[in-house]
C-alpha cells in the first residue's frame, strides 16, 4: 500500500515539476523574443503605444483560444470556433440592422444574439460528440462547414454592417484607460476568470479528470456526458464573445478574414503547455502562446524582416513546445 | 480570383461544409428562367451566389445584352450554399442536359471547372468565363475580366498625385503568390517606382484578415511614423488599415486606396475617410459575357482573352451616374 501511495506521489510531483518547467519554458521565451526586439528597434517596438496594439491584436484569438484550452485538456478538439465566431457576429450584425444600428438595445441585443448563437453551436458539438459518439475532430469538422455555409447564406454572401458607431468607436477603438484597449481588457477579464475556474474550481477540477481519464472519472460519479456538453458549449459561447468582439472592433462581419482563426488559436493552446492528450493545461500559458505569435508579427514588420519569417518562427516555437510536453510524458512514465 | 467575396480558402471550407452536408445543398440548384422574346439562343449563366451584390449586377448585365440583342433565353444558376465548387460542377452537367447554346460562368476555382467544361465544348456549346479564368486553355472559348494590373497602376498613379510625388507608401495584400492579388501590388509598384519622390517600403501580408491587416498597419506605422500612403489589395485589409489608423489617430495623415466597392467602401470615398477606390464592374462582365456568346454563335472572332478597364473612384467621381456600375449591389439599376 505505502508503495502505491509512493509511486502516486512520485508521479503527481512529476507532473508538477513538467508543467512548471513547460510554462517556464515558454514565458522565458516570451521575454527573450520581447527583449530582442526592443534591444533590434528600441525607438519603435518598445513604446506603450506598440505594446498597447500588441495587446488589441492577440485579443480576440485570446478569446478563442480560452475556449480551446477547456476543450483540449478534456481530450477533444473544436475546429469549429472560426466559423462559429462568423456565425455569431453575422447573428449580432443582424440583431444591430433589426434594432437600427444605434443605441443600447442594439449593442445589448446584438451581443445577446452574438451569445446565444456561440453557445448554441457549442451544444450541437457537444451533444453530437456525447450522445452519437461520433469522434471531436469528426464532429467539430462538419460543424466549421455548416456554421460557415449558414453565416454565408443568412449574410448572402455578403459583409453586414450596421454595428452602432459608437460601438466601435468608444468600445472597439476605445481604450478603458489611456493605452489600455476596451477589447484587450474585455479579453484580459475572460482569460482571468477562465484561469481561476480552471484551477480552483469543482468544474475545472472535472474538466482534467476528464481529460486524464474518462472512465475513471464517470465511476467516480460525474456525469462525463454532460461536463462535456458544458465544455463544448464554453467554448462556442466564447467563440460567440470573439464575434460580437470582432464586430465591434472592425464594424463589419470580415466573414472571409476567419478561415484559420482556429488553427491560430489552437497553435497558441499548444505552445502553452496544454496537452493534445488532455488532463494537462493552464490558461496563463494560453496567454503567453497567444501573445508569442502577436508578438513576432508586430516585431518582424518593425524590424523590417521578410515576412514569411514569423510564420517560421511561430511553427519553430510550436514544435518545441509539443517536444516539452512529449518530454514531461516521458519523464512521467520513466 | 478577380472576386473579393469567394477566395480559394473559403472554396475549401465551402466545399468542405457541402460534403458534411452530404451534397443535400449542393444539388440544389435555384435555377430561374428569365425569357426575353424569341427563344433563339438558350444561355446558362452558372455564377457562385444569387441575391449578392457581387453576382446580382453580373446578372443584371447579362439580361441588358440579351435585350439589346433582341432577345433569347437566360437561365440563371448558382449554388444554394454560397462558393460552392462542387455544387457548381453539377450545375453545369444539369445545364448541359437542357443544351444551351452557351454556358457563362464565374469560374471560382482555377481548375475545378475544366474538365465538365471541355465536355460542354466537345457538345457545341460555347463557354465564355467571366471575372475569373482557367489554367485549362482548352476548356473555354473567352474569358472576361478585370485587368488586375492596369487597376494597380491606376491606384499607383493616383498616390504618386495624391502625395504630390513624396512620401512613404506600402501595400496590403491578402496572399503571396496569389495571381490576381499579385498583379495589383505589381502594376502599384510599377506606377509608383516611376516617382523618384515616393519610398515604396514594399508589400505586407495580411492572409485577408482585418485584425491580421490591422496588425501590421499599426506596427508599420510604430516603425514609420511618417507612413503617407497605403495601397489596400481587397475589402478586408482596407478594413484592417483604416482601423489601425484610426486607432493611431492618423486616418487624416495617411492617404488610403483599395480595391473593392461594397456599399460601406463607397461611403467611406465620400465621406473623405479614404481616398480612392479601384472598381470592377460585375455588370460590365455579365454584358459582355452575352455580347460575347452572341459574337461567338455568328462565328465572329473573339479574343480569348479580353481584359476589362478597372475604374478609379474619387469624391470627384464617386456620384457620377456612369460610376455606379462599378459598385456592388443586390438591386439592377435598368
Amino acid at each position: 500500500m505505502t508503495n502505491l501511495a509512493e509511486v502516486t506521489r512520485k508521479r503527481v510531483s512529476k507532473i508538477h515539476a513538467g508543467e512548471l518547467s513547460s510554462a517556464t519554458w515558454v514565458t522565458a521565451a516570451l521575454f527573450l523574443i520581447l527583449a530582442l526586439f526592443i534591444i533590434m528597434n528600441p525607438a519603435e517596438f518598445g513604446t506603450a503605444s506598440n505594446l498597447s496594439n500588441i495587446a488589441l491584436d492577440a485579443s480576440i484569438l485570446l478569446v478563442l483560444a480560452v475556449g480551446g484550452t477547456y476543450v483540449l485538456i478534456t481530450g477533444g478538439v473544436d475546429l469549429s470556433i472560426g466559423s462559429v465566431l462568423v456565425f455569431s457576429s453575422v447573428a449580432g450584425a443582424k440583431v444591430m440592422q433589426h434594432f437600427g444600428g444605434a443605441g443600447g438595445d442594439a449593442v445589448i441585443g446584438g451581443l445577446a444574439a452574438a451569445l446565444v448563437a456561440g453557445a448554441g453551436w457549442g451544444f450541437i458539438n457537444g451533444f453530437v460528440i456525447t450522445r452519437m459518439r461520433v469522434a471531436p475532430l469528426v464532429v467539430t469538422l462538419g460543424t466549421l462547414g455548416m456554421a460557415l455555409g449558414f453565416a454565408l447564406m443568412w449574410a448572402g454572401g455578403n459583409d453586414l454592417q450596421g454595428v452602432p458607431p459608437n460601438l466601435v468607436y468608444r468600445f472597439g477603438l476605445g481604450n478603458i484607460l489611456p493605452g489600455i484597449p476596451a477589447v484587450a481588457t474585455v479579453a484580459a477579464f475572460v482569460a482571468l476568470v477562465a484561469g481561476v475556474v480552471l484551477a480552483w474550481t469543482k468544474f475545472g477540477r472535472y474538466t482534467y479528470a476528464i481529460g486524464s481519464n474518462s472512465e475513471s472519472s464517470k465511476r467516480a460519479g460525474i456525469a462525463v456526458d454532460r461536463h462535456l456538453i458544458k465544455v463544448y458549449m464554453l467554448g462556442g459561447l466564447l467563440a460567440g464573445l470573439a464575434g460580437f468582439l470582432s464586430l465591434a472592433r472592425f464594424g463589419t462581419t470580415s466573414i472571409a478574414g476567419h478561415n484559420l482563426d482556429n488553427m491560430n488559436a489552437l497553435t497558441g493552446v499548444i505552445i502553452g503547455g496544454t496537452s493534445l492528450y488532455g488532463g494537462v493545461g493552464k490558461v496563463f500559458g494560453t496567454v503567453i502562446g497567444t501573445l508569442i505569435p502577436a508578438v513576432l508579427q508586430n516585431g518582424f514588420v518593425i524590424a523590417g524582416l521578410p515576412p514569411y519569417w514569423q510564420q517560421v518562427a511561430v511553427g519553430a516555437v510550436l514544435i518545441f513546445a509539443v517536444y516539452l510536453d512529449r518530454a514531461r510524458r516521458d519523464a512521467e512514465l520513466s | 480570383m478577380a472576386s473579393r467575396r469567394l477566395r480559394p480558402s473559403v472554396t475549401i471550407i465551402m466545399a468542405l461544409g457541402a460534403l458534411t452536408l452530404g451534397y443535400v445543398s449542393a444539388c440544389g440548384s435555384n435555377a430561374e428562367g428569365s425569357s426575353a422574346g424569341s427563344a433563339e439562343h438558350k444561355i446558362a449563366l452558372i455564377t457562385a451566389a444569387r441575391n449578392n451584390p457581387f453576382f446580382s449586377p453580373m446578372e443584371c448585365g447579362a439580361k441588358k445584352a440579351l435585350g439589346e440583342l433582341g432577345g433569347g433565353k437566360l437561365e440563371v444558376s448558382a449554388p444554394s450554399t454560397p462558393g460552392d465548387v462542387p455544387g457548381m460542377v453539377q450545375i453545369i452537367n444539369a445545364a448541359m442536359a437542357k443544351k444551351p447554346d452557351a454556358i457563362v460562368i464565374d469560374p471560382i476555382d482555377t481548375a475545378a471547372f475544366s474538365p465538365a467544361l471541355r465536355a460542354a465544348k466537345d457538345k457545341g456549346i460555347k463557354v465564355v468565363l467571366v471575372d475569373n479564368t482557367l489554367t485549362d486553355a482548352k476548356s473555354y472559348d473567352t474569358a472576361i475580366g478585370a485587368n488586375n494590373e492596369v487597376g494597380g497602376e491606376q491606384a499607383g498613379q493616383e498616390m504618386v498625385k495624391a502625395l504630390g510625388g513624396q512620401g512613404k507608401v506600402l501595400t496590403l495584400n491578402g496572399f503571396p503568390g496569389q495571381e490576381t492579388l499579385t498583379a495589383r501590388e505589381e502594376g502599384f509598384k510599377k506606377a509608383v517606382s516611376g516617382s523618384p519622390g515616393i519610398d515604396y517600403l514594399g508589400v505586407q501580408y495580411s492572409k485577408q484578415d482585418a485584425t491580421t491587416a490591422a496588425s501590421v498597419t499599426a506596427a508599420a506605422l510604430a516603425k514609420t511614423p511618417d507612413l503617407k500612403g497605403i495601397w489596400a489589395t481587397s475589402y478586408n485589409d482596407m478594413i484592417g488599415a483604416v482601423n489601425a489608423l484610426k486607432r493611431a489617430n492618423k486616418l487624416s495623415q495617411v492617404t488610403v486606396i483599395a480595391w473593392d466597392t461594397t456599399e460601406d467602401q463607397v461611403k467611406m470615398v465620400r465621406d473623405g475617410e479614404i481616398h480612392a477606390l479601384v472598381g470592377q464592374s460585375p455588370e460590365l462582365m455579365g454584358y459582355n459575357g452575352v455580347q460575347s456568346a452572341y459574337k461567338l454563335f455568328d462565328g465572329t472572332t473573339v479574343p480569348q482573352s479580353q481584359p476589362l478597364d478597372t475604374l478609379l473612384i474619387t469624391k470627384s467621381n464617386v456620384d457620377d451616374p456612369k460610376t455606379a456600375q462599378y459598385f456592388y449591389t443586390t438591386k439592377c439599376d435598368s
